[in-house]
């Protein structure tokens, strides 16, 4: 007698052969899902190979003309300042967006401060205040405003220098516009520019140091100081300002 | 010439031709031609068909099997590494293809009672042709209980009748292993179908 497992095997065999109705819709149906299939790719391939062809020219373009540098520095300064605050210490987290505000308000608002009568006691700062006219004079007249600052990478010694400017501005500009202890101001001023004499807030440093130096009665260090900015090495920065001070400066003491 | 000397030329250059048509087919198929995918399915279908059918154990849910195998077959064959000749590369995509296939007909079987949805015989002898159908019946169930390895093994050797080379070729694995998935299978199915009253 049959092994019933070849007997079983052959009614499986004999039962299935591979028989079927629908043979010729099946038939349609992979030829239809096949052609489906070769439609799809040829579309992906029209669609992809023009965007990676603008986008790996629009790179190119911008590579060649130097704005991809521009836009990279944009993107890091825009990430470093967003991803800072959480990355930071807590005193420095409060001094960032202090001396930021700050920066603002002397950008636009600050006033120029009348010429002072007091006279103003000497200070440590001397010795310093002709270097750093010397380096305000040789700034290039296309200097840009403090806020777009030089490239910078986010690194985390970057961070640090960041938050630094940040702490030695906010500290000036504490002294000079809300304790207005001029002295004090002027120190903190020479401090900030001596430290980070390329700094995020150097113009603005340099022309609030000049006003300090109106303020104690300095008149030659301070007709020294708003030169540049009269002259406009600074761009339209406080220029007619200075001038203006300067005018007056040359009034009271020729 | 004699006669088997003319007899073995024929063989050759039939062979030769043979060989010759199923490289240009595999040429066109992974070039992507619609014409060279109905070729291949008009060559090949019954094959997949009847191994779908034989593993799955029903013939509804088979079509969908045999249109999967033959969709994936442009991209598919541009991998291939032409190991095997194109009737087993097919062959094994339908395995490749067939495992999610036949856990959805387990389920249904195990959910509708198997039986019940058996097709009425119409055999000229049809005792005969019930009892079979029964006995392929009572196998396929038998067969749901294998581990998939177990149940491709057994449908490739024992029903349809393949070698262990080819089998080795179609499922991917070497030799031993299609052997000792063949000897746990028919074990398997030895004691079942002891259990079930079928005995030699």
């Amino acid at each position: 007698m049959t092994d019933p497992i070849t007997q079983a095997a052959r009614a499986l065999r004999e039962t299935y052969q591979g028989e079927s109705a629908s043979n010729a819709f099946t038939r349609t149906r992979v030829l239809a899902a096949v052609r489906k299939q070769r439609q799809r790719r040829t579309l992906r391939w029209a669609l992809g190979i023009p965007l990676a062809a603008t986008l790996f020219g629009s790179v190119a373009w911008a590579g060649t003309t130097g704005r991809l540098a521009v836009l990279a520095t944009r993107l890091v300064d825009t990430l470093s300042w967003r991803s800072t605050p959480s990355e930071s210490a807590p005193s420095s987290d409060q001094a960032k967006p202090k001396a930021r505000t700050r920066s603002r308000q002397v950008t636009g608002t600050t006033p120029a401060p009348a010429p002072s009568h007091s006279a103003p006691p000497e200070s440590t700062e001397q010795p310093l205040a002709p270097e750093l006219d010397a380096q305000a004079a040789r700034a290039p007249a296309s200097a840009s405003p403090p806020a777009e600052a030089p490239a910078r990478s986010s690194t985390p010694v970057d961070d640090a220098r960041t938050l630094r400017d940040l702490s030695l501005y906010g500290e000036a500009h504490d002294a000079h516009f809300v304790d207005r202890d001029p002295e004090r101001a002027l120190l903190a001023w020479n401090r900030y520019l001596r430290e980070m004499p390329k700094g995020r807030f150097a113009t603005e440093a340099r022309y609030n140091r000049a006003l300090t130096l109106v303020r104690l009665g300095r008149y030659q260090d301070a007709k020294q100081a708003l030169l540049p900015f009269a002259n406009g090495s600074f761009g339209t920065y406080h220029q007619k300002d200075a001038r203006a001070l300067l005018d007056s400066l040359e009034q009271r003491a020729p | 010439m004699t006669s088997a000397g003319l007899e073995l030329c024929r063989y050759v250059d039939a062979e030769h031709e043979r060989k010759n048509s199923e490289e240009d087919l595999r040429t066109r198929l992974a070039e992507g031609s619609l014409a060279a995918v109905g070729e291949a399915y008009d060559r090949y279908h019954t094959h997949v068909r009847a191994l779908g059918q034989r593993l799955i154990g029903e013939r509804e849910s088979v079509e969908d099997l045999v249109q999967e195998v033959f969709v994936a077959l442009p991209r598919a064959i541009r991998r291939d590494r032409r190991e095997a000749t194109l009737k087993t590369f097919i062959l094994s995509i339908a395995v490749n293809c067939s495992r999610h296939h036949v856990r959805s007909a387990v389920r249904r079987r195990t959910a509708l009672g198997r039986l019940a949805s058996m097709p009425p015989a119409d055999s000229t002898d049809p005792e005969r042709h019930v009892g079979q159908l029964e006995l392929a019946d009572l196998l396929v169930e038998l067969l749901d209980d294998l581990p998939h390895d177990q149940r491709v093994a057994f449908v490739l050797s024992d029903v349809e009748e393949r070698s262990s080379p080819e089998i080795a070729a179609i499922v991917g694995v070497p030799e031993a292993t299609v052997r000792t998935r063949l000897f746990h299978a028919r074990r398997k199915l030895r004691e079942a179908l002891e259990r079930k009253g079928v005995s030699p």
